[in-house]
């Protein structure tokens, strides 16, 4: 049986709840907000893990779950705790409700989508930059300092220039322009990432265990996830195909990063040379399904039930 | 030469440094988190096809190049929050977790030996939770209390964490590369000791055993390193200098 954690309404898990319904696949799914009503608890001994949860007075053993997808919501932000006092016993419940849940399939021996332990390579660019090009694929020339006169350098070397957070914590990527180079000495302060602007094709690539979903992205603006706000229009999306190599690359990465399912973020140069900005560990997938009709939750939905094969 | 990171008030880590030094890893440079962060002009570059460097001057004008740093030995815990204290409020934790961010990467790109790397849960090493503790020790081979952790019938209750309860003694055992290293314990605790290293993938462990029983009671990516004494070091010099 598959766990579905998270908010049931939510388009991503939504999704994959259809497409498990389609394939008569035995699924549970629990909200998150029901962390007053679900006892959970599991235990390890000797390197073995057990438990049980409790739905509407059934009981389910955790070891017969074989997969998880987990879309967990930061338990603070829940309706149900958001204006109670830190020290309330609510709030205290809600977060030991969802510290449990997590450490929990952060050992079961069982697929889950995603751990978390693997998505802190999001948590530094530059860090994660490296796994990308182990598996061959470029990297934007990137300097991280706190000197102005060598982020000048830098700029004026490669004349189009952005810059960008260092950490996981989300940016919006911008060109730097004459009023940043007017308050550059600001850096002094913290370091920030520059790097060359890259010329070329966008390409979202989805990996799900062994499927590839590539979808190219048409935008003038430096960054198509605010493509609107930057140049006034929304990018436009659409599928397409990449090489089997380039598909095999993608697989790759994403199993070195330990992420079965991730989302690539591409450039690819009117050279050819295949750029990777980015590997998101909790890719936001249903806007490219929706606007591409590309099945993506289909293969996560298989990718959960193949977890039944390997447990 | 050789980088020892770690907090001013790490006498574990001085302690291994002047050992570190007397054995011939010289010239060793201690950083503090201090000296760290109040150096300047931090250049740290990723060039298109993977190669990588790192460079910062310290405040008494000695620069540090990753060309010449031959292995670093990190006790870093964490950035301390006072170093962005002059910093406005709502960009402190914004400026903190960039400058976790940037030492990540950069040690990382070093080409010499680094124990430890870090990674998302310690800079220093995985600071992992007590149940994957429990996990990773039963697979190691070790004995474990049964670790509890739930919510049960809507009531929380403290996680029953494996704790030093009724351990008379705690004996600390550090796992060097997949090595444990104790000369007065059995050989079979060494193994598992040093499996468990390899199992939590990282490179310098410290091993908490309940010193009557064998039992497992903790680990850590920053142990006290004076617990192994010069056989420890011999390991640490080896490792750090390329001759493991």
């Amino acid at each position: 049986m598959i766990l579905l954690l998270g908010i049931p309404t939510e388009s991503p898990l939504a999704l994959v709840r259809g497409r498990l319904d389609e394939l008569g696949a035995p699924y549970l799914l629990v909200s998150q907000r029901r962390f007053e009503d679900v006892p959970f608890r599991f235990q390890v001994s000797q390197g073995r893990v057990t438990g049980e949860l409790t739905v509407d007075g059934k009981r389910y053993a955790l070891e017969d779950f074989t997969a998880v997808y987990t879309r967990l919501m930061d338990h603070q932000s829940l309706p149900e705790v958001a204006n109670e006092p830190q020290e309330a016993p609510r709030r205290l419940l809600a977060r030991d409700w969802h510290d449990a849940v997590l450490r929990w399939y952060e050992i079961a021996p069982i697929r889950v989508v995603n751990r978390t332990a693997p998505m802190g390579s999001n948590s530094s660019k530059p860090f994660q930059a490296q796994a990308v090009t182990r598996r061959g694929f470029f990297t934007p020339e990137t300097l991280i300092t706190n000197d102005p006169e060598l982020a000048r350098a830098f700029i004026a070397e490669h004349r189009r220039v952005v810059f960008k957070s260092t950490s996981g914590i989300r940016s919006i990527v911008r060109e730097v322009d004459e009023d940043d180079l007017r308050r550059i000495d600001a850096i002094r302060s913290c370091p920030v990432q520059f790097q060359a602007y890259v010329e070329g094709r966008n390409v979202r690539v989805h990996t799900v265990g062994d499927e590839v979903f590539s979808t190219g992205i048409s935008t003038e603006a430096t960054d198509y996830r605010y493509a609107h706000r930057q140049h006034g229009e929304p990018a436009v999306l659409e599928a397409v195909e990449v090489s089997d190599d380039l598909a095999a690359q993608c697989r790759a990465l994403a199993r070195d990063l330990e992420l079965p399912f991730a989302g690539l973020d591409l450039k690819i140069t009117p050279a050819d040379e295949v750029y990777c900005f980015e590997v998101n560990p909790s890719p936001a997938y249903s806007y490219y399904e929706s606007h591409t009709g590309q099945p993506i939750s289909a293969a996560l939905a298989r990718y959960l039930v193949g977890g039944a094969s390997h447990s | 030469m050789w980088l020892l990171l770690c907090a001013a008030d790490d006498v574990p880590a001085l302690w291994a440094a002047t050992r570190l030094t007397a054995r011939g890893l010289d010239p060793l440079v201690v950083l503090t988190p201090e000296l760290l962060h109040y150096s300047f002009r931090w250049e740290h570059r990723l060039h298109s096809h993977g190669a990588s460097s790192i460079s910062f001057t310290l405040a008494d004008g000695r620069r540090i190049d990753s060309a010449a740093i031959r292995g670093v030995l990190n006790r870093l815990p964490f950035v301390p929050p006072h170093i962005v204290g002059r910093l406005v409020a709502a960009d402190r934790q914004y400026a903190l977790q960039e400058w976790t961010a940037l030492h990540m990467s950069w040690l990382s790109s070093l080409r010499a030996p680094v124990l430890n790397l870090p990674v998302m849960e310690g800079l220093c090493g995985a600071w992992r939770h007590p149940s994957e503790w429990a996990w990773l020790a039963g697979e190691a081979g070790l004995t474990t209390e049964v670790y509890q952790q739930g919510v049960p019938g809507g009531t929380a209750f403290p996680h029953a964490a494996i704790t030093t309860r009724g351990a008379a003694m705690v004996r600390t055992v550090i796992a060097i590369d997949g090595q444990g290293i104790d000369e007065h314990l059995a050989e079979d605790l060494c193994d598992s000791c040093g499996r468990l290293g390899v199992l939590a993938k990282t490179r310098l462990l410290g091993v908490d055993l309940d010193a009557r029983t064998g039992a497992f009671i903790g680990a850590s990516p920053r142990p006290d390193l004076r617990e192994g004494g010069e056989p420890v070091i011999e390991a640490l010099f080896s490792s750090l200098s390329g001759r493991a």
